[in-house]
């Protein structure tokens, strides 16, 4: 064996310690920023901990590259306060509303929609889950597809552009913000189709379990989608200029809020009232969020010391693994964090000791970067602590938690499929980002 | 006190919000002057950058006082009383830790800022007074978190009763 056994258990340990943490309850961010800081000080001593403490978290906060997260929260907050989300469902309930399974097509439809406005798949999840869950109800729609169809159809606030996650993994990878949108945007197309085929066959199989919705005169249909013509246009204007690259990805969140701001004005909908909200939920948001920043900054500090991600290069390496080897092993690897921890503490704890050891087997990280995402994602709506399941028993009381899982396995299954797809054919996530380049 | 505390979170967050305004804003005006009028604002970035350091901070308080930090919360089934109150007080322990030793931290930085002068590239602006803000408000959330404490130690006692 050629590789630091030592690392390997300092830096296993410094694992099991932020997990045992987490387990009891501790926030993410505070068990990384413990766990980081006293690790450091056992290895360097207390003043070089301090000091380590004392710039790290502004550091890593304060890098211009992350500031267009809070910039996309806020921009998706603004158009929940200003209930865009509800003509994203309408238009999509117009096109596709009157389909065996409409009402289902058409939670993931304005859940797409959503996520090109909203980074966050909890948010889009939770703003759709108000609108789509009582009106499938309503229709006769069985608890386990009209709750699956809003967890599975909330996860696509991630992988669709902008998304949190994937500014997060730029930030962690140094990875061009741009290349990832666009890397995302097929493998988004492709889980929307796959998340419709599977709710018609859903209702293929169990017929009883949904209905269809009334076909709306064409002039109502029009009118709806009408509607939406100003959000889609505010996405095309943010990934025009990034691919353009009129301006940078921060600046697009910062030209996103303001045309998100204009559109509520034309709508006459703006007040100080509405400012507040979205900016009150922004910053509650934030301020759990850069606590995971401050802790990941520290508690990276701590890997380094440890060497922890080259000497799992160097354990790859020893156990000789191909490529395709190494992505199925972060998949298992993913697969059961995912039922233990958050997708967002997932990401930040298994980024800086994954990233080498797929840039050392020659694995492009853009194309990483969105199957980590996606295999990430599984975590979200997987039992004990999927956080989509979650947020629908919140709003979805009656609904038992078990219906709710149980109403995700289809969308899982197309998930897997959609894996397979990008694994075999990796251009579907590297045309687009080729085509900038080029 | 409770209520003072509460205030002094939701300040620290009303200025986060208006940080984050004054950010958005700014980087819009800085890419219309550059792209249409061919005169961007100097030194946006440098601002963005420290003011991002300012909204991260300051809005930690409230997300403390609210307790809205991400955690797995799956153990909190267990309803044994002993098991829960460990759980509170050992989580109160480490949360109060780690935002004391940041505390004293950022101020040992300030402190250093302070003394050696150190200044922004471009806009030559200091950065001892931003560090002053931040460690503030690592200390805001280490008080905060004392009262978070003690409000979710009497709900807890509250909702135990009967166990």
């Amino acid at each position: 064996m050629d590789f630091d056994v030592d690392s390997l258990i300092n830096g296993g340990l410094a694992f099991a310690a932020v997990l045992s943490l987490m387990i009891l309850n501790v926030p993410v961010g505070i068990s990384m920023l413990f766990v980081g800081f006293v690790g450091f000080a056992l290895i360097s001593g207390f003043d070089p901990a301090i000091v380590v403490l004392g710039f790290a978290p502004y550091e890593a906060v304060s890098k211009y590259s992350l500031s267009v997260m809070p910039l996309f929260v806020l921009m998706g907050n603004l158009a929940n306060s200003a209930n865009l989300s509800r003509n994203l469902y309408d238009a999509a309930y117009a096109v596709v509303g009157h389909f065996k399974g409409g009402l289902a097509m058409s939670t993931i439809g304005a859940c797409a929609g959503f996520g090109m406005i909203c980074g966050s798949s909890i948010a889009t999840a939770a703003t759709m889950a108000q609108m789509a869950g009582p009106e499938m109800k309503r229709h006769g729609y069985s608890d386990a597809l009209a709750s699956g169809s809003i967890a599975s159809g909330g996860t696509l606030g991630i992988i669709i552009p902008p998304s949190v996650m994937i500014v997060i993994y730029a930030y962690l990878t140094e990875q061009s913000i741009q290349a990832l949108f666009f890397a995302a945007l097929i493998p988004a197309v492709i889980a929307v189709v796959l998340y419709m085929l599977a709710i018609r066959l859903y209702l293929f199989i169990y017929p009883d379990q949904g209905g269809h919705g009334i076909k709306m005169p064409l002039a109502e249909r029009v009118s709806a989608i009408r509607k939406v013509l100003p959000i889609f246009s505010i996405f095309v204007i943010i990934m025009t200029g990034l691919y353009l690259g009129f301006f940078t990805a921060t600046e697009s969140a910062a030209v996103g809020v303001m045309l998100v701001i204009l559109l509520i004005m034309f709508r006459g909908e703006l007040t100080v009232k509405l400012l507040k909200e979205a900016t009150w939920t922004t910053i509650k948001t934030v301020g759990s969020l850069y606590l995971i920043v401050a802790g990941a900054s520290v508690f990276n500090f701590l890997l380094t010391v440890t060497g922890l991600p080259f000497t799992v290069v160097e354990f790859i390496n020893y156990l000789d693994l191909s490529p395709l080897g190494i992505i199925l092993l972060i998949c298992i690897i993913y697969l059961i964090l995912g039922t233990l921890m958050d997708s967002l503490a997932m990401l930040f704890l298994t980024i800086p000791v994954f990233y080498p050891v797929i840039v050392a087997a020659g694995i492009d990280p853009i194309w990483f970067g969105i199957f980590a995402i996606i295999v990430v994602e599984f975590g979200l709506v997987s039992p004990p602590i999927g956080m989509n399941l979650f947020v629908i028993k919140g709003v979805m009381q009656d609904t038992p938690l078990k219906t709710i899982w149980f109403g995700t396995i289809p969308f899982l299954i197309t998930d897997v499929i959609r894996v397979a797809l990008i694994i075999a054919f990796p251009a579907i996530c590297l045309y687009l980002p080729s085509l900038m380049y080029s | 006190m409770n209520k003072i505390v509460k205030k002094a979170a939701d300040i620290s967050a009303i200025i986060a919000c208006i940080v984050l305004f004054f950010l958005a804003m700014l980087t819009f005006f800085d890419v219309f002057g550059r792209r249409f009028f061919n005169s961007p604002i100097t030194g946006t970035i440098e601002i963005v950058q420290i003011g991002m350091g300012l909204v991260a901070f300051l809005s930690m308080p409230r997300a403390f006082y609210l307790n809205s930090h991400v955690s797995a919360d799956f153990i909190n089934g267990i309803q044994i009383k002993s098991f829960q109150y460990f759980l509170l007080f050992f989580k109160f322990l480490l949360m109060f830790f780690m935002m004391s030793f940041m505390t004293y931290a950022a101020l040992l930085s300030a402190n250093s800022f302070l003394k050696d002068g150190r200044t922004t590239i471009e806009l030559d602006l200091s950065f001892y007074p931003f560090f002053y803000i931040i460690s503030f408000a690592l200390f805001l959330s280490m008080i905060t978190i004392i009262f978070w404490f003690l409000n979710t130690f009497s709900e807890k006692k509250n909702e135990l009763k009967g166990l």
